[in-house]
């Protein structure tokens, strides 16, 4: 696919007869059905359910938009860590550390009484960028064979829109790792070098302040003064 | 419309006059009160060099908008080196 816009190489069509898929349908056949629900799913579940349904993985990611926490409720379903090989690990929508873009680019799935928004690869894969761990890198690999994206220059933008995930950690965080692990994906997959300053902070903060308009003169001086 | 009490659009309102009060500066025109007041709305807080050069953008002085003048306007105003 030669096309850069990220909904033409990604149709997000849910496979629910996946292994992912089969979990979070039981999930969800056990859920109330007197309210709704909305999940967001992240971790390496949407690639399973949208690119290629052999997808390894060991749990489903999800959170949930009124952060109420499922884990009671997975354990009462034996689908809980510990419990199940294949197990739904219930998270907080801070847990996916991702782009703004996000929402506008997921796709929104209803299944009865539950709402599933399943977030594009990349967006997936930039979560992926804060730990980049062997088997993430390879997901990265994956993608880039099932459907030729992201290139270099696709995921350089991605990152530059989502520069504030390259801010230094909370004194109370460990050292943030999106400024290694950037310059060691682009070494690994495009054999290259990358200067997390120049090519993504740089080009981002100059974006901004033309989004923010000019730098105002100092007026007030001329008040004071006048 | 406005409510009894809503002072949120206070700053831009006054940084309105203060964008006023430039344009009767640009043309020679300011008098001992524009004098007074611009040293009120310097020191306001609340009055911000950003919310200045959003009036000077939206008032109309002498029935005109500023347009592409503001170059030329912040230099006759002593802002920009000519």
């Amino acid at each position: 696919m030669s096309s850069t816009k990220t909904s033409d190489w990604w149709r997000g069509e849910p496979d629910w007869e996946t292994p992912a898929g089969q979990l979070l349908r039981r999930f969800f056949a056990a859920l109330p059905t007197d309210r709704t629900f909305h999940f967001v799913l992240y971790g390496s579940a949407p690639l399973q359910l949208t690119l290629n349904r052999a997808w390894t993985s060991a749990d489903v990611d999800f959170f949930s938009d009124d952060d109420e926490d499922y884990n009671e409720r997975i354990r009462l379903l034996g689908l809980a860590k510990g419990q199940a090989d294949f197990y739904l690990e219930p998270g907080f929508r801070l847990s996916f550390r991702t782009t703004s873009h996000m929402r506008a680019r997921a796709k929104t799935v209803q299944l009865g009484h539950v709402t599933v928004t399943i977030p594009h690869p990349l967006d997936i894969l930039i979560g992926k960028l804060d730990r980049l761990d062997p088997k993430d890198l390879l997901a990265f690999r994956r993608v880039m064979d099932l459907t030729g994206h992201p290139t270099r220059e696709e995921f350089l933008r991605e990152l530059q829109n989502a520069v504030d995930l390259f801010r230094p950690a909370f004194d109370e965080e460990s050292p943030n790792r999106y400024p290694e692990n950037a310059v060691r994906l682009w070494r690994e997959l495009w054999q290259a070098d990358l200067d997390v300053r120049r090519d993504i902070i740089a080009p981002a903060l100059a974006r901004r302040r033309v989004g923010y308009g000019e730098t105002p003169p100092d007026y007030k001086r001329v008040l004071r003064e006048s | 419309m406005r409510f009894p009490g809503d002072d949120t659009d206070r700053p831009w309102r006054k940084s309105r006059l203060a964008a006023r009060i430039l344009f009767r500066k640009e043309a020679g025109r300011m008098t001992a009160r524009d004098r007074r007041i611009a040293r009120v709305l310097a020191a306001d807080p609340e009055v911000t060099n950003r919310l200045i050069q959003q009036g000077i953008y939206s008032v109309r002085y002498h029935g005109r908008r500023i347009g592409d003048r503001k170059h030329e306007f912040d230099q006759n105003i002593g802002l920009v080196a000519r």
